[in-house]
């Protein structure tokens, strides 16, 4: 942009916002609530506290000493007054609008940071309400774009109305509704419009449990029904699925992963003392029982394994609880009652929109038509229970969770509520398509498990007859028969991997697509839109072009998915098939 | 689209000749000779200076009579690399059709790659400074999600590989509102 127009249009009145009179979108900028001072103070001072834990030790040896240091009292009020002024200019130099194409934000006092997001780029808009806007009303607004990991505009302290409001706008409805302000003539566009209009406002009314429909959301539909007569269209929210606390405490113990951990617990541990406690309890123990035998120090070392792996379980059901606790996963979608002839325009997006959380209040909302692929996952202990977590993949570097880089989930299902719930789902890319048995599925070739069985055997007899000849001439016998022990198993474990995974590929073309199944303990079966893939790739080794078999990869916005030594000819249908459904298909796919 | 109509639901059929797909296609288009050659200046030279390094070491501690074998092993070396590089670049292939680009590579494990216009995101041309001695340029296609470029087509010409590029720029992407 050149500095002209930056001067232009910075030279624009501000719109100062008087308190819930301000219009959902307009050309001015706009700027926020004094309550997002609030916000940006505390998401600093989070921020600090999660990245600063390190220094927690030198508060604490201050605190022991009492905080006499008038140089730690001055460290810390310096902090504050930082952290507050930063808020401030935060608040002061944030401005943001909504244009009918694009959404612009402008922030940053020094260095000036101009974001503008195509309204048609968007991946999913969150609806953030964290415990202390509860009492206010009002929520944060976090918009995500395809593309790098920090494309994230968050628009902070905003009423929960308005917030809708510019979610509906921001998810291309409103956007329609502002041509039916300035007088849309065709037919098509005029019917679109009207519903659309009618959406916005009743999508604000659906926000029940977060708030009621304000007056303002309702002079807004009268508003749109002035400007085209008849809605020929009704907005939906279905609630497709519900997850109580229970199964949220199953879901918490089968996908016990050190992610959460990470996340969520890193900075508490930091804080616990934990030298002290191993020094106390592990070691002295440890040396207690060293006495007494290698069995029972085998013995506390899996009891403390097993301690160990309770509390992340513990830990992960908290997280889960609080995460997600209610979950309530809904679809927003507008049904065509009338006019068939314009439905290809009048159609709305169907939209996900994932419900809960105990501490923050939080909605996610991603468009179908944006979801990659949908995966079907079983962990080993799921597994175990008959328990299914399926996934909605988006495009990679823009998922639901930022954080803990999880998309949107679905946990805890039985195998009986797979097919229901992917019945709900029609909507989704690659058309509707019941779930394949796993029984049905094709196996991949067995020479996947040979020829890699092959050369692991080679290498472990190697290694043996290296070891034995070894033996021979050195006296260190019992040192080489346990390298040779190891090497036994090793390769054993290797083998019996290799066998699980190969008996768990699995694949399934039918129509727009593909099916495929792997796994190595735990399994998972993806669904693969085959107008979701960008590039395709054949494979062949030598020995796989003279047994006419090929690995196939297919590239989607969510990363590669392969499928490995399968007949040439299937491979090479699924991949013309990808390209007969993506080369000529110019619509955004992301 | 005329292909959009066709019956999908025969999935595994066998394609008539005339219906072969983008992985049927006999005869892809070769790059540059001169990207042969680049290729193995950057490996052999590499190559030379290491085991030449290698043999001042040997005169240093003395031991001449190894030294006769450095000129065999240093030419024994660049042979078998000017070989594969040759059996390298022989193997490069693309394809620029009506709706899709291709790139094919490897000498033993080969493979193709395909990616539709309507599935690229973003591409660059980009030149080494050996390549510009060469008059060289590479062709990189992005599609949505990935670090790294899906298509890669090394060794244009640089005319060759700045048509290329415009020609990607006018058909790439997704063009609707």
């Amino acid at each position: 942009m050149s500095p002209n127009q930056q001067q232009s249009t910075d030279n624009r009145p501000v719109l100062e916002m008087p308190e819930g009179q301000e219009p959902p979108h307009s050309d001015q900028w706009q700027q926020l609530s004094r309550w997002s001072v609030l916000s940006f103070t505390l998401s600093a001072s989070k921020q600090l506290l999660m990245q600063g834990y390190a220094v927690v030790p030198i508060v604490y040896t201050g605190w022991k000493k009492g905080f006499d240091s008038p140089l730690m009292l001055l460290v810390i009020s310096a902090v504050l007054l930082g952290i507050i002024i930063n808020g401030l200019v935060q608040y002061f130099t944030f401005r943001f609008r909504a244009l009918d194409n694009k959404l612009e934000v402008r922030r940053g006092l020094v260095f000036v940071r101009r974001d503008e997001l195509p309204l048609d780029k968007i991946q999913n808009i969150r609806l953030d309400q964290p415990f202390y806007f509860k009492p206010l009303n009002l929520c944060t607004l976090v918009i995500e774009t395809a593309g790098s990991s920090d494309s994230e505009v968050s628009i902070a302290a905003m009423s929960l109305e308005r917030a809708q409001e510019l979610k509906s706008h921001l998810l291309g409805e409103g956007r329609h509704a502002a041509d039916a302000m300035q007088g849309a003539t065709s037919v098509a566009t005029s019917a679109s419009t009207s519903a659309s209009t009618s959406a916005a406002a009743s999508d604000a009314t659906s926000a029940q449990g977060l708030a009621e429909a304000s007056a303002k959301a309702s002079g807004a539909s009268t508003k749109a029904q002035g400007a085209s007569a008849k809605t020929s269209e009704r907005r939906d929210d279905i609630q497709v699925i519900h997850r109580s606390a229970r199964e949220l405490v199953i879901f918490g113990l089968y996908h016990n992963n050190l992610i959460w951990l990470a996340v969520f617990a890193g900075s508490l541990l930091g804080q616990i003392p934990l030298h002290e406690i191993i020094e106390r309890l592990g070691f002295e123990a440890a040396s207690q029982w060293q006495s007494k035998g290698p069995l029972l120090l085998a013995m506390l070392s899996l009891a403390l394994i097993a301690a160990g792996y309770l509390a992340l379980s513990l830990l992960s059901v908290l997280f889960a609880l609080l995460k997600y606790f209610p979950y309530a996963l809904h679809l927003l979608h507008s049904t065509a009652q009338h006019r068939p002839q314009s439905e290809g325009s009048a159609k709305r997006q169907p939209t996900l929109e994932r419900r809960g959380g105990i501490i923050a209040h939080q909605q996610d909302a991603a468009a179908m038509r944006r979801v990659q692929l949908v995966a079907f996952n079983q962990p080993p202990l799921a597994r175990l229970i008959g328990r299914w977590t399926v996934f909605f993949h988006q495009v990679k570097g823009s998922e639901v969770e930022r954080v803990a880089k999880l998309p949107m989930l679905v946990p805890a299902l039985k195998e009986s509520e797979l097919a229901p719930l992917l019945a709900k789902l029609a909507a989704l890319p690659g058309g509707d398509a019941s779930l394949p048995s796993i029984s049905t599925l094709n196996p991949i070739h067995k020479a996947w498990f040979y020829r890699k069985l092959i050369p692991l055997l080679v290498v472990a007899v190697a290694a043996l007859i290296a070891l034995s000849s070894l033996v021979s001439t050195s006296s260190l016998l019992s040192t080489s028969s346990l390298i040779g022990e190891l090497v036994l198993t090793g390769a054993l474990l290797a083998s019996l991997g290799l066998w699980l995974r190969y008996r768990h590929y699995g694949y399934q073309h039918s129509n727009d697509l593909l099916w495929l199944r792997s796994g190595l303990l735990g399994h998972t079966l993806v669904r693969i839109p085959l107008g979701k893939v960008q590039h395709v790739r054949l494979h062949q080794s030598p020995w796989q072009r003279r047994h006419k078999l090929a690995t196939l990869e297919l590239g989607l916005a969510s990363g590669v998915q392969r499928l490995p030594w399968v007949p040439l000819e299937h491979a090479k249908a699924i991949a013309d098939h990808s390209l007969r459904l993506t080369r000529t298909d110019r619509r955004n796919w992301i | 689209m005329q292909e959009q109509d066709l019956d999908h639901s025969a999935a595994y059929r066998l394609l008539e000749p005339g219906h072969w797909s983008v992985f049927e296609l006999p005869a892809l288009q070769r790059v540059e000779k001169s990207y042969a050659k680049m290729l193995s200046i950057m490996v052999t030279v590499p190559i030379a200076a290491l085991v030449l390094g290698l043999s001042v070491l040997l005169w240093r501690d003395g031991l001449h009579q190894l030294l006769w074998g450095v000129p065999a092993i240093v030419l024994l070396l660049c042979l078998a690399a000017v070989y594969l590089c040759r059996r390298h670049v022989a193997h490069l292939g693309y394809g620029v059709t009506e709706l899709e680009i291709i790139s094919q590579k490897g000498i033993w494990w080969q493979s193709r790659t395909a990616l539709p216009y309507s599935r690229i995101q973003h591409v660059t041309l980009s030149q080494g400074p050996l390549e510009r001695r060469f008059g060289l340029a590479r062709i990189e296609c992005f599609s949505a999600g990935s670090g790294t470029a899906e298509i890669e087509i090394a060794g244009l010409a640089e005319a060759t590989a700045e048509a290329l590029r415009s020609h990607l720029l006018g058909k790439a992407g997704a063009q609707d509102a």
